[in-house]
């Protein structure tokens, strides 16, 4: 876009003074045409980012107010921060996002050691076996979520899956919906789906490595091992922030899971499990737009302030 | 530059004509003589039949279905075109308790234009308390299915037990069977049904209007007494907990002779005649069980209702074909299934005695199916309706639910349930500005 924009300028101081104020026209017509292309993009944005956003914002500033028995209709009333303070205060919804974070600390480095790791092997075969594994490995990211997530649940049934069964051979009694193996069935499910993703991103990265650095390890002695550790990690750490990043915000507002996960087994998975279910429930069971918007925005904070806290300290650490 | 500005002009004007002549075409059709439209939301299968019949009778109305995919759809739907106040369907399918949705601002006031029906006594008593609020008819009553339960006879036999009669036989049985890996009954984790359906039998209530505010009385007598017995049937270890959003697993579970007495209604009834494969003709349909103190048979028979929400245009009308649908023989008749053999259960109405024998399955209760229809009809009679909702009942359902996953398993008493969910309701409602009174 930017050649075809600085070219035409380029050709025209040849041209005689009255053309110059032509010139400048269309030069401003180009950039124009350029700009349009983004069109698009950005009314998308507006309509479905900033819009909503706005409209939460507003929302979440008010409160819906009853009297008397309830049914004399409600009145919609300014209250300021008292939505946010009082989610702030909200032990459900902390409750609920700790539950999450403590899930996200371990899926998470999970996610992308077994990623990287896989990616580094998949680098070490030759490449027509890599073509090969890298269609196998992404099969699970093509599946769409509800549906991976349906398939696993009906695997884990207790009632109906193979899984039990299976593990009961081996003389395990293993209960994938119960309290203790909630979290392992549903992190299952977010490795299996987002490792082969991670294993591309890495992979790309893995292949812009300059081969002449390998070469000259090789001469230097060093084993297959250690010109992973020293050469290949350092240079796709920053694909490993942008998946580290990309899983953060993907785990912190997790939902479709732990919403199926509740269809199948309520007692374990309450309402307010993760903090985007208790916004759904707010917002489409109990019917308190206002509050519900107030947790969104609080939610996207939360998120927006882990992600630079993890991109500034990664992007800090030496080589 | 000219002629691209004048393409876009043309464009613009062409895009601006056809939007106004889109809007224009739809009020056109609105106010064009003719039968009323009125549109009908619902997601019930078969409904076809009966709204194809109600046109063919009803010259001066249309019905129109427009189906939907479920029941929280169905509620997500009715709430954006309420609150757009356009496009506003004029009969929908219930979704909630006829109070809280008031409460919310979806429904229309209906009273003068069912005053008519209840005068003729169209409907039962109980079935008219459904749509009733402070005096008020918001809906179409479409009254309760009876309710009974069905045990599995052959597994009763096996171990020598006696049919159950009263909630404490219940658990005496399930005492005796738990040794042979045998529960008594099913207690899904997401629906606190039983609880709510035992204080009904009661005779009790969690909300009250008292002066001009809500008294909440998760802690009453009845109440208690419903606790109770659903935390022996925890305590004792010899209920299951399998949910009800997995139906193949638990049609498959019913059907294995493992779990062996289910509170039920004529509507489940076909899915059991479908679906059990080993247990068929094993079942044996008896009365719902009742408290041992009881003095009067009972089944609680909760009213339900066919919506009307505000904003729609046609009140009469709307009025006029929901109570069709729901009280007329044609209706009734119309609304069979050929899948099944059966109709909808006129729940409504006072006698449904000519519906009551296809209600019943040919095979499920092998010998004993004679015994269904008296049992049935004896349910209807004896159904009865202490129960009323508070306007922030679908907030405290929705806590209930929560709390309920947690007492079946033990995780906190049903006591303690009760008290949480005495203290959550009076702070809702307190913070949604409603009056509560002092208990």
């Amino acid at each position: 876009m930017a050649k075809t924009l600085v070219l035409p300028a380029k050709k025209s101081p040849a041209a005689p003074p009255p053309s110059v104020k032509r010139s400048i026209v269309r030069r401003r017509r180009k950039a124009f045409n350029g700009v349009s292309f983004t069109v698009p993009y950005f009314l998308g944005f507006a309509v479905f980012v900033v819009a909503p956003l706005v409209i939460g914002l507003a929302k979440s500033l008010y409160t819906t107010q009853s009297s008397g028995l309830g049914f004399g209709g409600q009145t919609v009333t300014f209250s300021g921060f008292d939505n946010f303070a009082r989610g702030l205060r909200d032990g459900q919804f902390w409750g609920g996002m700790w539950r999450v974070a403590l899930f996200a600390v371990v899926v998470i480095p999970l996610t992308q050691i077994a990623g990287l790791v896989a990616a580094l092997l998949v680098d070490e075969v030759g490449r027509r076996l890599a073509g090969r594994f890298r269609v196998a490995l992404l099969v699970p990211y093509m599946i769409p979520g509800i549906v991976a997530i349906l398939i696993w649940i009906y695997l884990y049934s207790p009632v109906v899956g193979p899984l039990t069964p299976f593990f009961a051979m081996l003389g395990v009694h293993a209960d994938f919906y119960s309290g203790s193996l909630i979290w392992v069935s549903i992190g299952n499910i977010m490795v299996w789906s987002s490792l082969g993703f991670n294993i591309l991103v890495v992979y790309g990265a893995l292949q812009s490595v300059p081969p002449e650095i390998f070469d000259s390890a090789r001469v230097d002695g060093a084993s297959r091992l250690r010109i992973a550790w020293s050469i290949k990690v350092p240079y796709v750490r920053t694909s490993l922030v942008l998946t580290s990043v990309l899983g953060i915000i993907g785990t912190l507002q997790i939902f479709s899971d732990p919403m199926l996960f509740r269809s199948m087994t309520p007692q374990t998975v309450g309402r307010n499990f993760t903090p985007i279910m208790m916004i759904y429930d707010q917002a489409f069971a109990v019917g308190d737009l206002n509050y519900a918007a107030a947790l969104s925005i609080i939610l996207a904070l939360v998120v927006g302030i882990i992600s630079a806290i993890i991109y500034k300290l990664t992007n800090r650490a030496p080589i | 530059m000219n002629d691209r500005n004048r393409r876009w002009s043309a464009g613009v004007v062409a895009v601006v004509l056809a939007l106004s002549m889109a809007a224009c075409g739809g009020s056109d059709a609105s106010t064009s003589t003719g039968p009323v439209e009125v549109e009908y939301w619902a997601w019930s299968p078969n409904n076809e039949p009966v709204v194809a019949k109600f046109n063919a009778t009803h010259p001066k109305i249309k019905l129109k279905l427009v189906k939907q995919a479920d029941n929280p759809t169905t509620a997500t739907g009715l709430r954006n075109a309420v609150a757009a106040g356009q496009n506003v369907p004029c009969l929908v399918q219930n979704f909630g308790e006829v109070p809280s949705l008031l409460a919310e601002g979806l429904l229309a006031d209906v009273t003068t234009q069912l005053e008519p029906s209840v005068e003729k006594k169209t409907f039962t008593e109980t079935a008219v308390k459904g749509v009733t609020v402070q005096g008020k008819y918001y809906g179409v009553p479409t009254g309760a299915a009876p309710t009974f339960m069905m045990i599995n006879r052959a597994v009763y036999d096996r171990y020598g037990i006696a049919v159950p009669k009263t909630w404490d036989d219940i658990i005496a049985a399930g005492i005796k069977l738990k040794p042979h890996g045998v529960q008594v009954m099913n207690l899904a984790g997401e629906d606190p049904s039983t609880l709510v359906s035992l204080v009904q039998q009661a005779g009790g209530t969690w909300y009250a209007v008292q002066s001009d505010a809500w008294k909440v009385g998760f802690l009453s007598p009845e109440s208690l007494k419903a606790a109770r017995i659903v935390q022996q049937l925890v305590d004792n270890g010899i209920v299951a907990n399998q949910t009800y959003t997995d139906r193949p697993a638990l049609i498959a579970y019913f059907d294995q002779g493992k779990m062996v007495s289910l509170p039920t209604a004529t509507w489940q009834l076909a899915n059991y005649e479908t679906n059990f494969k080993r247990s068929i003709g094993n079942w044996q349909p008896v009365d719902l069980p009742q408290y041992s103190d009881a003095t009067t048979f009972v089944t609680p028979a909760h009213g339900s209702a066919m919506l009307i929400p505000k904003g729609c245009r046609h009140l009469a009308e709307a009025t006029e074909a929901g109570v069709w649908i729901n009280s007329a023989k044609e209706a009734i008749d119309a609304s069979y299934n050929a899948e099944t053999g059966a109709y909808a259960w006129p729940g409504a109405i006072a006698d449904p005695s000519p519906w009551v024998e296809s209600a019943v399955p040919k095979n499920l209760f092998g010998s004993r199916r004679a015994e269904a229809a008296p049992i049935i009809l004896k349910a209807t009679k004896a159904g009865a309706d202490p129960w009323l909702v508070g306007p922030n009942y679908t907030a405290v359902f929705k806590e209930l639910q929560d709390q309920w996953a947690l007492a079946v398993t033990k995780k906190i008493t049903f006591q303690q349930l009760l008290e949480h969910m005495q203290t959550y309701t009076v702070a809702d409602l307190k913070a949604k500005g409603i009056s509560v009174a002092a208990s």
